[in-house]
């Protein structure tokens, strides 16, 4: 690396390095491939990877195709844009050059682990959805029309709600989680904090038995091997360990007590 | 619910892998945790001489059915944790070097110690209670034979089988200790990230204790001395001989 | 076939489909699965994904309580709107609003609740009285969230036909996702049958039949940039119809927000929550201020919002405030500002720190975390510094609507939302219905759901009148327009042999969102439009020479971006085209050789002669027509529209927000 390189945020160059695959079912194409971007103040790694878009020249000149990526908000409000930058998972919007490169290091740049990959830096996260529906993730309604108001609640319960419902879908917790992957049918912290959700909820609280025998049910809560890694990278600050210990709690009464009550 | 995908998610009454989680987690506590702290404390009698111990260890074995107990109430559980234990390690997928957080070491620890402590349970056994019931050795034999195969060392003087028995311990405590922490997890019995963190703290104090405990004992028979007094252990014990200077064959002279 | 039949004469079920699964579009898939009618929705991403997630705004709905009723509320949009919107559709709005909220609430939105455990308020841009039901500054996101959910469920819902049966291995919802919509299917008659689809992983263009289609594809916003990256919001949808002969109204207007973060290559949306909650906006009173913007006593602050509009204060409408900013910014003097492009000399900051901390983060966190993430500020503790920045585009899609002779919207009318190619509805950011010239912060999500709920009534009378099912066309029609779809995107991966002189349509775009940021952004000038109708043509001949470097089987963004591209021009040149002929100021539409504040004698807003929809319409040859009035066809009638606006609730008035004498701060040579 040149002397060049090395200055920090506001001038130099930034070296980006790219795991890129063609298409899941081409992994001869599977390659890396380095770019070099000119340095500016309060960078992303979307900033970087926009450049390539429009200069699509590898750091030996040779002309490729841009990478491929996801991509919404951009704000860090709509999981589109996860990957592994430096090996850990994030939001690529949110994370800051300065703050991952501060001297200069190159960025490395790989695609989710855990899901199937579509292309570069896109991956297959239907696996996360899934699982929402199979935990029954919605409130049961009688229909759009006009029926009043749900029930009141507390201010309290609301701000639970508010932080629970925060949830950007991103799949952070799952990409970061050693229990989870293709080894296991484990549903994952986003699913179990759904639970917790709906289940807090006045109106999803009328299907709480059935919402917890979908977690009482192989891959459930009891798959959490309580690494706690989920709450670390969720970008969303979610409380996911106290979700999964309070579904653990409904599972654990029901265990004992839906027992005595069949 | 009248639809067919959702009802069988729903009504799925496919609970066995829960169960068996449930009773994987439940048999590291009751009997082979609780089992594992009383161990502890019998052997620690040693400390106390050899009368004590024989007296501590035939104890148990004098209750009517303890063969049956033994079984039933150890054995079993014992191998159902430590199977299904080897199972859930073998799913898991470690991150510990990207995700280097406290709590992640301590799941990929525990699943460590846990074949740790299946190798140093196999081999327990087997250089102990296996030889009883086959009958090449006596239950009297324990504390001789436990004092020699610890003071024992290379030829270069290390004390392998010492070091191997701290190992085994080590990881047997952690793994109970941490496992505690993770049976108020998993049950819900702490229901948020502090009061989980809480538990912890006092499960780890209670680890070292015990640690501090089966440690002693078993530098006491590699070497004699005692660093933790035994319970009971403070009158009329034999001066304290420092291990430095001692060969494993006059180390089992004098303790005997 | 009859009108209710789950299944066409050929045993197809008859899927109506709707694009985009934003807050839009998931209601319209909602209303048109609770009447039964399976439904196809596609959308570029997961619905969790969608713009209108990250509105921070809450919905306006005046429950009859505390002075607060539906008329204020359809005042309060009207003068936020400068009258340009129809009024017949925003008073149903209006009164519908309280229904809606109540229905999210059932859903599980977590609005913020009175210590009774009821729906606490809060006060919005553009309002005087507190109806904004909110969940704390995400709003969108928990709205988008619920209706997701709903969504999800009927995913797994089974379809019965007419008599109860249940058709085996058919969900009530089918989801496609990411497709891209290409554009529509027409008959020989013009009606829409239709849909043409590319499946954006393995890149398969594919038609689908539908009985009724609805777009709810959201604005255009990454037509500005920065933040112009934004793939969800590129307005190629609209501008695909547009092509094909579906009227835009008011392509000319934008909002702007007054509050945003801006960076190099991106602006972070702050919207009207935080000033609702407290927030001041101030800039220092002398430009050259040195201190740290939290060392600037207030004394030494300039609240200006607060000066300048003494009743609405820091919640004029957005267009007012984002104005007001630029001059500040441009430190006193001109009061046309600095363009939108460059910061003015003069910071401008919005004070949270003085609203306890634990209120900030109840009801603002969102706002918190974008300080910290993309300003390195703690709006706790430290004023944040703003610019404002395009926040969407408020025309779009020009749609229907039909009132009855009391002044009120007929529910189940076939006309309502209907753009003008027969069997097309549009709902969303993508129509242009509800905001006029300027669209207040507590009316987005409300305006989204109405509007879905009405064209899903709508597209339902549409159905039952049809005739023949789509899936009854000739299936040559399909393969006709699969063709056409086709050989365009063959001829563009087909440009990937490289000559020296190619553009990178990345770059292309972001010279295009460049230009009209600068050009058509918060403050326009005829000029300027021109030379921007200069740029457009320019970069639309450059596009012919763009090349693609991407030759691959999946996900080729660029070949993707090529074509969205030039329907991005079209739509852009419809933008300018508009805004150039609209010779007037209003809303978020200012030019300042009509402002009489700086040009004497200027009329401002001109009702006599622009109190008008822009309708424009697209020629052949990519070129764009503005027309006066239009007809077309629906259920076998010819329907006769023109560009009056109906105001027949509330005369226009001058939008009088208490704005005091004007006094201009101390210019720098005065002191
Ligand atoms: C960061 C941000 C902040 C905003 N803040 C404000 C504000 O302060 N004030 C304001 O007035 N407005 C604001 N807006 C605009 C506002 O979100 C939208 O105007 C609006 O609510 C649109 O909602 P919608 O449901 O119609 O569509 P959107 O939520 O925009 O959803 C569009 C959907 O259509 C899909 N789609 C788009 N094109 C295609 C295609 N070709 N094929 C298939 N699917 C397609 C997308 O995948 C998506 O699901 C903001 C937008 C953004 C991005
Ligand atoms: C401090 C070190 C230890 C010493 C000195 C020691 C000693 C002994 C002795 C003497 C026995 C035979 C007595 C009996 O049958 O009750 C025994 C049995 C056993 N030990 Fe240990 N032990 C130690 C640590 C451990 C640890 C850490 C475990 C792990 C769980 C363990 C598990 C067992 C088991 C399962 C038996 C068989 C029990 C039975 O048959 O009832 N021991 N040990
Ligand atoms: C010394 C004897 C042992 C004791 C006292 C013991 C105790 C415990 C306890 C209390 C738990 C916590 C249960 C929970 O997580 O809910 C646990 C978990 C575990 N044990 Fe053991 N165990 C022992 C031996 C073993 C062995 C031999 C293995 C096999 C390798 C093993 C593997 C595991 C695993 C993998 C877990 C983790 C479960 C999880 O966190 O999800 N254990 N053990
Ligand atoms: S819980 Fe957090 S990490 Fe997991 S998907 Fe939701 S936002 Fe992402
Ligand atoms: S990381 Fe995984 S193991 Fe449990 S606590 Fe979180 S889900
Ligand atoms: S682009 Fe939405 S979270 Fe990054």
């Amino acid at each position: 690396m040149t002397g060049a390189e090395r200055t920090v945020s506001g001038g130099g160059r930034i070296r980006v390095r790219v795991r890129r695959q063609d298409a899941a079912d081409a992994p001869e194409t599977r390659r890396w491939e380095e770019f070099s971007i000119e340095r500016r103040p309060r960078m992303t790694v979307v900033s970087c990877l926009r450049r390539i878009q429009r200069q699509p020249v590898t750091a030996d000149g040779r002309v490729v195709a841009p990478v491929a990526w996801e991509s919404g908000c951009l704000d860090d409000s709509c999981g589109a844009c996860t990957m592994l930058v430096n090996g850990r998972v994030r939001q690529a919007c949110a994370t800051q050059v300065d703050a991952i490169s501060p001297k200069g290091e190159p960025i490395v740049l790989e695609p989710l682990g855990k899901f199937p990959l579509v292309r570069d830096l896109v991956v297959d996260r239907a696996r996360l959805f899934d699982s929402f529906k199979r935990v029954h993730a919605w409130t049961e309604l009688d229909g759009l029309s006009a029926l009043g108001p749900g029930p009141a609640y507390s201010p309290t319960r609301q701000r639970e709600l508010l932080s629970l419902g925060g949830c950007i879908a991103c799949a952070a917790c799952l990409e970061a989680c050693p229990q989870y992957g293709n080894q296991s049918d484990y549903l994952g912290a986003a699913a179990l904090n759904q639970v917790r959700l709906m289940n807090l909820r006045p109106l999803g609280a009328l299907n709480e038995v059935e919402r917890l025998e979908t977690v009482m049910a192989p891959g459930g809560v009891a798959d959490c091997g309580k690494a706690q890694v989920c709450v670390e990278v969720c970008p969303a600050n979610l409380p996911l360990v106290d979700s999964i210990q309070q579904v653990a709690r409904a599972t654990t009464r029901r265990l004992i007590l839906g027992w005595l009550l069949r | 619910m009248s639809d067919d995908l959702a009802s069988t998610s729903l009504s799925s009454r496919d609970r066995r892998a829960f169960v068996l989680r449930k009773l994987h987690s439940l048999t590291g506590v009751i009997p082979v945790g609780i089992y594992l702290s009383l161990h502890i404390f019998t052997n620690a009698k040693a400390m106390e001489g050899a009368q004590a111990y024989d007296e501590a260890v035939a104890g148990l074995a004098r209750w009517p059915y303890w063969s049956v107990v033994e079984v039933v109430g150890l054995y079993l559980p014992l191998a159902f944790h430590a199977l299904y234990g080897v199972k859930l390690t073998l799913e898991a997928r470690p991150n510990n070097r990207r995700y280097p957080f406290s709590r992640n070491w301590m799941y990929t620890l525990q699943r460590v110690t846990g074949l740790l402590a299946l190798g140093f349970i196999a081999y327990h056994l087997w250089h102990l209670r296996a030889q009883v019931g086959l009958g090449t050795m006596e239950r009297a034999d324990y504390f001789p034979r436990l004092c020699a195969t610890l003071s024992s060392t290379t030829a270069s003087g290390i004390p392998v089988a010492a070091i191997a028995y701290l190992i085994g311990v080590a990881a047997c405590v952690f793994h109970f200790a941490n496992g505690l922490h993770g049976f108020c997890f998993s049950w819900g019995i702490t229901v948020s990230r502090r009061a989980a963190r809480s538990t912890a703290l006092v499960f780890g104090l209670f680890g070292v204790a015990l640690f501090a405990v089966a440690a002693s004992t078993i530098i006491y028979f590699a070497t004699g001395s005692r660093l933790v007094l035994a319970p009971g252990a403070a009158s009329g014990a034999p001066p304290p001989i420092t291990c430095r200077d001692l060969t494993a064959g006059s180390l089992a002279a004098v303790v005997r | 076939m009859n009108d209710r039949s789950a299944r066409s004469d050929r045993a197809k079920l008859r899927r109506a489909i709707v694009v985009g699964a934003g807050i839009a579009g998931l209601m319209t898939t909602l209303e048109l699965a609770e009447a039964g009618i399976p439904v196809l929705l596609v959308s570029l991403g997961p619905a969790r994904r969608s713009p209108s997630g990250t509105i921070q705004s809450g919905l306006d709905a005046a429950v009859e309580s505390g002075g607060d009723e539906p008329r204020l509320h359809l005042d309060d949009t009207l003068v936020g709107g400068d009258f340009l919107a129809p009024q017949p559709p925003v008073r149903s709005m209006t009164e519908a609003a309280p229904r809606l909220v109540e229905l999210l609430d059932r859903m599980g939105v977590p609005f913020e609740r009175s210590p009774e455990g009821r729906l606490a308020r809060r006060r919005s841009e553009g309002s005087r009285i507190a109806r904004a039901s909110f969940a704390g500054a995400s709003t969108g996101q928990h709205v988008l969230a619920a209706l997701d959910e709903q969504v999800r469920r009927l995913e797994v819902r089974g379809v019965t036909d007419e008599h109860g049966v249940r058709i085996p291995g058919e969900r009530l919802v089918l989801v496609l996702e990411p497709f891209e919509f290409l554009g529509v299917v027409r008959d020989d008659r013009g009606a829409c049958v239709g849909v043409v689809l590319q499946d954006l992983r393995s890149m398969r263009i594919k038609a689908y039949p539908a009985d009724g289609v609805c777009l709810a594809t959201g604005g255009a916003r990454a037509l500005f940039a920065p933040g112009a990256g934004e793939p969800l919001s590129t307005g190629s949808a609209a501008a695909a119809v547009h092509r094909q002969g579906a009227a835009l109204a008011n392509p000319e207007l934008i909002e702007v927000c007054p509050t945003a973060i801006v960076s190099d290559d991106a602006a972070y949306l702050i919207g009207d929550a935080a000033r609702g909650e407290g927030g001041r906006l101030f800039a220092p009173k002398d430009p050259r201020e040195a201190r740290r913007p939290r060392d600037i006593p207030e004394r030494d602050r300039d609240y200006f919002l607060e000066r300048l509009y003494p009743e609405l204060g820091n919640l004029v409408p957005p267009d007012v405030a984002a104005r007001a900013v630029l001059r500040a910014a441009a430190a006193g003097d001109d009061p046309a500002g600095s363009a939108l492009t460059s910061e003015g000399e003069c910071p401008v900051y919005l004070e949270l720190s003085h609203r306890p901390a634990h209120v900030l983060e109840a009801r603002l966190g969102r706002v918190l975390t974008l300080g910290e993430k993309f300003a390195d500020t703690d709006p706790r503790a430290e004023p944040l510094r703003v610019t404002p920045a395009v926040s969407r585009t408020l025309g779009g899609l020009w749609v229907d609507y039909e009132a009855d002779d009391s002044g009120r919207i007929v529910v189940g009318s076939a006309r309502n939302h209907a753009t003008s190619l027969p069997g097309l509805y549009a709902a969303g950011g993508v129509a242009a219905q509800y905001h006029g010239a300027s669209a207040l912060g507590g009316n987005l999500i409300l305006a989204d759901l109405y509007g879905a709920r009405l064209a899903a009534a709508s597209l339902i009378a549409y159905r039952a009148g049809l005739a023949r099912s789509a899936f009854d066309s000739p299936s040559s029609l399909f393969e006709r327009a699969e063709a056409a779809e086709r050989s365009r995107y063959e001829e563009i991966l087909g440009r990937s042999s490289g000559r020296e002189d190619a553009e990178n349509p990345f770059e292309l775009k972001d010279e295009l969102g460049r230009a009209l940021l600068s050009d058509a952004g918060a403050l326009r000038d005829d000029a300027r439009l021109y030379a921007l109708l200069e740029t457009i043509h320019a970069l639309e001949s450059r596009l012919g020479n763009a090349r693609v470097t991407d030759t691959a089987t999946r996900m080729n963004q660029s070949a993707q971006m090529v074509r969205q591209l030039g329907n991005m021009l079209v739509y852009a040149r419809a933008l300018a085209e508009g805004a150039r002929a609209r010779a007037e100021c209003r809303g978020a539409h200012y030019k300042s050789k009509h402002d009489p504040r700086v040009t004497p004698g200027a009329v401002g807003r001109d009702d006599a002669r622009w109190l008008r929809t822009t309708l424009a319409l697209a020629t052949g040859d990519g070129e764009v027509r503005l027309v006066r009035e239009l007809d077309y066809e629906l259920g076998g009638r010819t329907i006769h529209v023109t560009d009056a606006v109906d105001t027949r609730w509330v005369a226009p008035r001058p939008r009088e927000l208490g704005e005091a004498e004007r006094t201009r701060r101390r210019a720098p040579e005065e002191s």
